[in-house]
């Protein structure tokens, strides 16, 4: 063992521990509980969209099923309300209604024969984002939003993201086999865009500072080796501003399960927002129901403006291979493109991007 | 006096003729049985056997006793065999007559060169030299010697006297705790203090004072007891015994003392116990200890018999340390070089010790080298230390330091990968101990302890925390009945955290407690049946809960800084040990302990009946400088009894209350750098504890091995949880976060324990919950409905083995192993898809448990050849931490990963981890 590693393993042995796949014993929920999703959107001629659905036991992996039928409606202190259609299963939209601000709106669901309600909220206005910001750090970008309120009573914020990114097979392929005949390939399937949305909760808070300004907030982080580098990257922030109690939902929500095992992790403990059932304490709902708009930015990086780095892409073992028509169909490979009589091929995995997640259809955005 | 013998001596020598030698060789031998006789009896018979005239002082030998058979043997060798080793000396001239002295020699031959004045000085006989000077260079072996204690009377007058005094080690002069210090006959002991200190009343007359301890030879003094006296002994480091006992325990202490659910370890037993990385740690030999639990490896803090971390008070020579660990807690704050010895007291907490609810841990540094120079250190993977110690005047003043530090932060360095680059990891402390003996009567302890920490954990925070005490102390005889102390101490405790990445919002954030204590401690022992200690103690509190600063021109932050707290806690308190019967002690003490929160100070008073949340702040009242914001008071019942049924076996029973007025908050369940410690205020109540406590104890014979049974029951009051979601960090309002806890706590606790012989060490076994509930009826939220649940550190079953082998006297060799049920931790129950991500639904507080804890180690202990003379004495420990490289859960949790719910289990240690560790003694 060389020094290098015996300071290494003393040092896992002093600041990382050893972390290990942990299967819960056999744990099934008493109850299936209600869930949230969706607020009131402020922004004029939106669609306000509340899906609910239920808690599932931790072994179950099938999707969580929705609460159908359930009478939704968004009540405001001032006796308006208006009802929310089910479209999709599960999922209640409302159209044409703009909260009015200095007002307090609830959400009510009647489900089941419960009630539940929201507390009354008042809208919150998000201020734009000023810009999303990238830094190259440690082999990596860092990726950052910056914003500022003017009037200093935002102070809250959380924001999410959809990435985008475009990126190319190793090999492009001409040919493509119909039945017992290569054919020219109806269209090129070498490049490709994959996306992801935000799962971690970002938030932060600016109350502990004398101007509202948020300076480079770190949204996400991508190794420089990463494929969503590869060719161009682009990230759409979406910013919301939340309340006080909104924001200690999110960061309660966030601590207990994000920010965790090191030494000092709080204790997890149950964690509901501002809805309730009207029957019985013990009867929870999770999510957290609020009035405002989003804010969204859009940014693109492309290769080019990156430090030279090197992608692994997985497609490092790529070999071609030149073989017959009749080796063609035993074994029936991707084929790149006319070699002489024969023709050089690969695996399919190497040409067509879509085995790697993405999708062909450029984003209309792109 | 000296004058006197130089005369003597030069008549002697001038009427001494100078006749050869060999005229001796004629003696004529002398018999008889000589039987109890007082030597001027034997004198007598001897001088009419023979033409011997005997010259002595009757005063010198009025307690020598002479009880041997002669037959025919030359009267130098009956003299030398009556006065092997004791300090008389003979001397027998050529005109036989026979001079007896007292601790030197007569010559009765002049030197050589005695006439030859002029060049004396260059002379080569050095014995006279040593003469004239007085130079006592043989050792005179004190055991033979009898003592008279008291203005001699005749006769000796009946009745009972007291005899008081301080044993030492006779190489470094530092005073012994723990000693038993007995006659047999009638059978009436004591015990040495803290400070060495004994003192007990017996009936007078002629006494064979036995003196034990462990490590050291055991020892005797024949004594003529006259009236009350002062009497100090001095022991000898027991050479055989390198590697003695693992628990210093009185021998039979354990059934003969009234004192219950107390351990006492020796720095002896700390350096066997294998550690993680190595170096002797006091804090994890404690953990080893039935009624102890830690929750996880990390972590030092102590749970003693259900009590939260908080509540022990931690003294290191009497100033608290409120965080006793170092880097992470992997190291204690204690250099095991320093430490001579701790106490943990977890159940008849002795009535002197207050202010905490669940133990007492006494920890006391050794007295520096009186008589010479020395020090010590060690290497190892981690840290290194050094200590010196020595004397500032020989006898009376010494001093130890010790420096103790780590070099983590360069094996961070060189690492390659980023995050270990980025994070930074160090400690040092500083000890610094002087003793200074001004007179028989008085003695003076200065103290002083610095502890440092700072890490960074790649990321853009630093910590840092601090400690720092000082103490001084004065130990006053009285008289031999009636000793006195006069401690002053000064503890500090501060941490920072801060974060320069972003200029905007860079900042530094600071936390810190001093606290100045002065107390006053009399022991008094009016008879020998009773052992009466009293005195008075006031603390002076003050807190600064939070200091948020912006760091550096740019940062926006605004400042923020929590008013400062202050308190003044006081108490007096009497306790008395009374030996009703040899078979029946009783020990019963009394504490009343008042408390002021005081002033400047603004307080929110809430509306009654609903909970305390901003909303419901009904006034906001403003205190002056020192005015009385609310005042808690209360007595603090202690009192233990024993009952002996056999010299063998004895059951014991105590009571005891506690308070405590300052608590920690935390909401991680280790204790953690950033957790805040709070004052009792006109919200926060302090805490009672009260906890009954019924115990067994049985030796074998030979009270080689040691068996106990204690139980308890014990409940808390006035707990402090807090809320979800509670920040307690820069809290103006922190009543309005924490959430009225009650507890109860339950056990039983086995120990066997073998104390000599080539094996020992002990096994327990543990059975104990501690249960919790919330006890705010109208508050928002009241966790698990208000049921009793398992508090974070709830083990219930516990066995734990310490054993030591020791092969010959350089090497042993070490095994522990430790069984406990996991922990309570809470478990998700459900899941659900909450902003495009799966998210969980936890259990009920603390519904589940992490899987068991197992752990085996193994260590080596090799010393140095045993030559007396040589340059250093080493030693090496090898130590093998986790043999079994069980991945033994820390902690258990789920994380949101890539729209994936993932559990995992840190490990602390998942291998087994080796360590060398080089000890030096210069």
């Amino acid at each position: 063992m060389n020094r290098q590693k015996l300071i290494g393993w003393l040092c896992i042995a002093l600041v990382g521990g050893c972390v290990d796949p942990y299967r819960p014993p056999e744990i099934t929920s008493p109850a299936s509980y209600l869930v949230v999703n969706g607020f009131f959107n402020s922004a004029p001629g939106t669609t306000t969209t509340i899906r609910l659905s239920r808690t599932q036991n931790l072994t179950d992996f099938k999707t969580p099923a929705v609460e159908t039928k359930a009478i939704v409606t968004i009540e405001s202190q001032n006796k308006a309300v208006y009802t929310l259609k089910e479209g999709t299963p599960g999922s209640y939209t409302l159209a044409g209604v703009t909260p009015v601000e200095g007002d307090t709106y609830r959400l009510h669901i009647q489900t089941r024969g419960t009630d539940y309600y929201s507390d009354y909220v008042p809208m919150v206005k998000t201020p734009p984002i000023d810009s999303v910001s990238w830094d190259v750090v440690d082999d990596g970008l860092q990726i950052s939003a910056n914003t500022h309120d003017p009037q200093n009573n935002t102070r809250y914020y959380r924001w999410e993201y959809e990435a985008t990114w475009e990126y190319y097979s190793q090999y492009y392929s001409s040919l493509e086999l119909n039945g017992n005949r290569i054919v020219s390939r109806q269209f090129p399937v070498n490049r490709c865009w994959n996306s992801e949305s935000s799962t971690n909760i970002i938030t932060t808070s600016t109350t502990r500072l004398s101007q509202d300004i948020v300076s480079k907030h770190p949204l996400t982080f991508i190794p420089g080796t990463s494929i969503k580098l590869e060719s161009r990257y682009s990230i759409l922030v979406k910013q919301s501003s939340l309340t006080k109690a909104g924001f200690e939902y999110y960061d309660q929500l966030a601590k207990i399960t994000q920010n965790i095992g090191s030494i000092f992790d709080p204790q997890p403990s149950q964690i509901t927002g501002n809805i309730k059932s009207s029957a019985s304490a013990t009867d929870l709902v999770l999510g957290f129901f609020r009035v405002g708009n989003v804010e969204t930015k859009r940014i693109f990086i492309t290769k080019s403006q990156l430090p030279r780095w090197y992608t692994f892409t997985g497609l490092e073992g790529c070999v071609t291979d030149t073989l017959g028509l009749k080796d063609i169909l035993d074994a029936k490979p991707a084929i790149l493109t006319e070699y002489l009589t024969e023709y050089i091929t690969s695996s399919e995995y190497c040409v067509d991007c879509r085995l790697r997640g993405g999708v062909l259809t450029k984003p209309a955005f792109w | 006096m000296s004058q006197l013998y130089r005369i003597t001596l030069l008549l002697l020598l001038l009427t001494g003729s100078m006749v050869d030698l060999r005229a001796q060789i004629t003696e004529k031998p002398i018999s008889g049985e000589f039987s109890n006789l007082r030597f001027e009896a034997f004198v007598q018979q001897v001088e009419a056997q023979t033409t011997y005239r005997f010259f002595y002082n009757p005063r010198e030998v009025d307690s020598l006793i002479v009880d041997m058979k002669v037959d025919k043997q030359p009267l130098s060798t009956v003299l030398r065999q009556l006065f092997q080793g004791s300090k008389f000396g003979f001397a027998i001239d050529n005109q036989q007559r026979v001079y007896i002295t007292v601790n030197r020699l007569i010559r009765t031959e002049l030197p050589i060169g005695f006439f030859r004045r002029g060049n004396a000085e260059t002379g080569s006989d050095s014995t006279l030299s040593a003469y004239m000077t007085e130079t006592q260079k043989k050792r005179v072996e004190p055991e033979a010697k009898t003592y008279e204690i008291g203005k001699p009377t005749n006769p000796i007058r009946s009745g009972r006297a007291t005899l008081s005094g301080l044993v030492r080690n006779v190489a470094s002069g530092e005073p012994i705790v723990g000693a038993a210090v007995y006659i047999e006959n009638p059978r009436i002991g004591t015990v040495t203090d803290q400070f060495g200190h004994y003192s007990f009343t017996l009936p007078r007359g002629r006494h064979d004072l036995k003196l034990r301890s462990i490590g050291l030879k055991d020892t005797r003094r024949r004594i003529i007891l006259y009236a009350d006296g002062k009497f100090d002994v001095e022991m000898e480091d027991d050479v055989i015994a390198l590697k003695e006992v693992v628990i210093e325990a009185e021998k039979d202490a354990n059934i003969s003392g009234v004192q219950m659910g107390q351990e006492r370890v020796d720095i002896k037993s700390i350096k066997q116990v294998p550690t993680a990385l190595g170096e002797a740690d006091l804090l994890r030999v404690i953990q080893t200890l039935p009624g102890v639990k830690t929750v996880g490896e990390s972590s030092t803090g102590l749970n003693v018999r259900g009590g939260a971390t908080d509540q022990n008070l931690i003294l290191y020579n009497d100033a608290p340390i409120y965080n006793s660990s170092h880097l992470f807690g992997f190291f204690s704050a204690f250099n095991p070089d320093m430490i001579k010895s701790a106490e943990l007291y977890k159940s008849a907490i002795p009535s002197r010790f207050g202010g905490r609810l669940s133990s007492v841990l006494d920890v006391q540094t050794r007295d520096g080298n009186k008589k010479k120079f020395v020090g010590s250190g060690g290497i190892g993977l981690l840290t290194g230390r050094i200590t010196v110690e020595g004397p500032i005047l020989k006898d009376k003043t010494s001093f130890i330091a010790g420096f103790r530090s780590t070099y983590s932060d360069w094996l961070l360095r060189q690492l390659s990968a980023k995050s270990f680059q980025n994070s930074r990891a160090s400690f040092y402390d500083i000890n610094l101990h002087v003793t200074h003996d001004a007179n028989e009567k008085n003695t003076f302890y200065l103290t002083g302890y610095w502890s440092q920490d700072r890490f960074r954990l790649n990321s853009d925070t630093t910590y840092g925390y601090r400690n720092q005490t000082a103490t001084l102390k004065w130990k006053h005889i009285i008289t031999n009945k009636l000793y006195s102390v006069f401690t002053g101490s000064y503890s500090g405790y501060e941490y920072g955290v801060s974060s320069e990445k972003q200029p905007l919002s860079a900042y530094q954030l600071d936390f810190s407690i001093n606290q100045s204590q002065f107390k006053a401690d009399f022991n008094f022992y009016p008879t020998n049946q009773h052992a009466l200690d009293f005195g008075l103690s006031s603390i002076y509190y003050k807190l600064s809960p939070g200091n948020f600063q912006p760091k550096g021109e740019k940062s926006l932050i605004i400042p923020d800084v929590v008013p400062s707290e202050k308190g003044v806690e006081s108490a007096v308190y009497i306790g008395d040990r009374f030996d009703v019967s040899p078979k029946l002690t009783i020990s019963a003490g009394l504490r009343y302990s008042f408390y002021s929160y005081l002033g400047p100070n603004t307080v929110y008073q809430y509306a009654t009946g609903v909970p305390k949340s901003v909303n419901t702040i009904v006034d906001t009242l403003t205190y002056g400088n020192n005015k009385a914001i609310a005042t808690y008071h209360g007595p603090e019942y202690r009192v233990a009894l024993r009952y002996a049924l056999s010299p063998t076996a004895s059951v014991k029973a105590s009571f005891n209350r506690t308070r405590q007025y300052i608590q920690m908050l935390s909401n991680t369940t280790v204790i953690s750098p950033t957790d805040i410690w709070k004052l009792s205020d006109q919200s926060i109540r302090p805490q009672v504890g009260d906890q009954f406590a019924l115990g067994f104890y049985k030796n074998n014979q030979t009270n080689t091995i040691e068996t106990s049974v204690e139980a308890y029951y014990k409940t808390m009051s006035n707990l402090l949880d807090y809320r979800s979601g509670a920040s307690l960090i820069l809290n103006h309002h922190i009543e309005t976060d924490v959430v009225n806890a009650e507890g109860m706590a339950y056990g039983i606790e086995f120990l066997v324990k073998k104390l000599t012989g080539k094996l020992n060490g002990w096994i327990s076994y543990t059975y104990a919950r501690t249960l919790l509930r919330s006890t705010n009826i109208n508050n928002t939220e009241i966790i698990n409905s208000g049921s009793y649940y398992p508090s974070s550190y709830d083990k219930p079953h516990d066995v734990t083995m310490v054993g030591n082998y020791k092969i010959n006297r350089r090497f042993s060799l070490s095994l522990n192993f430790t069984y406990s049920t996991g922990r309570p931790i809470t478990l998700p129950v459900s899941k659900y898809i909450l902003d495009n991500s799966p998210r969980l639904l936890y259990s009920e507080r603390n519904q589940y448990r992490i899987p068991d804890y197992y752990r085996a180690d193994f260590a080596m202990n090799i010393e140095g050849n045993h030559k007396i003379k040589k340059l250093a004495h080493s030693s090496w420990t090898i130590s093998v931490y986790n043999l079994l490289g069980r991945h033994n859960a820390y902690s258990v949790y789920f994380k949101s990963e890539l729209g994936r719910i993932n559990g995992y289990q840190l490990s602390i240690f998942g291998e087994p981890i080796p360590s060398v560790t080089y000890n030096f003694r210069f």
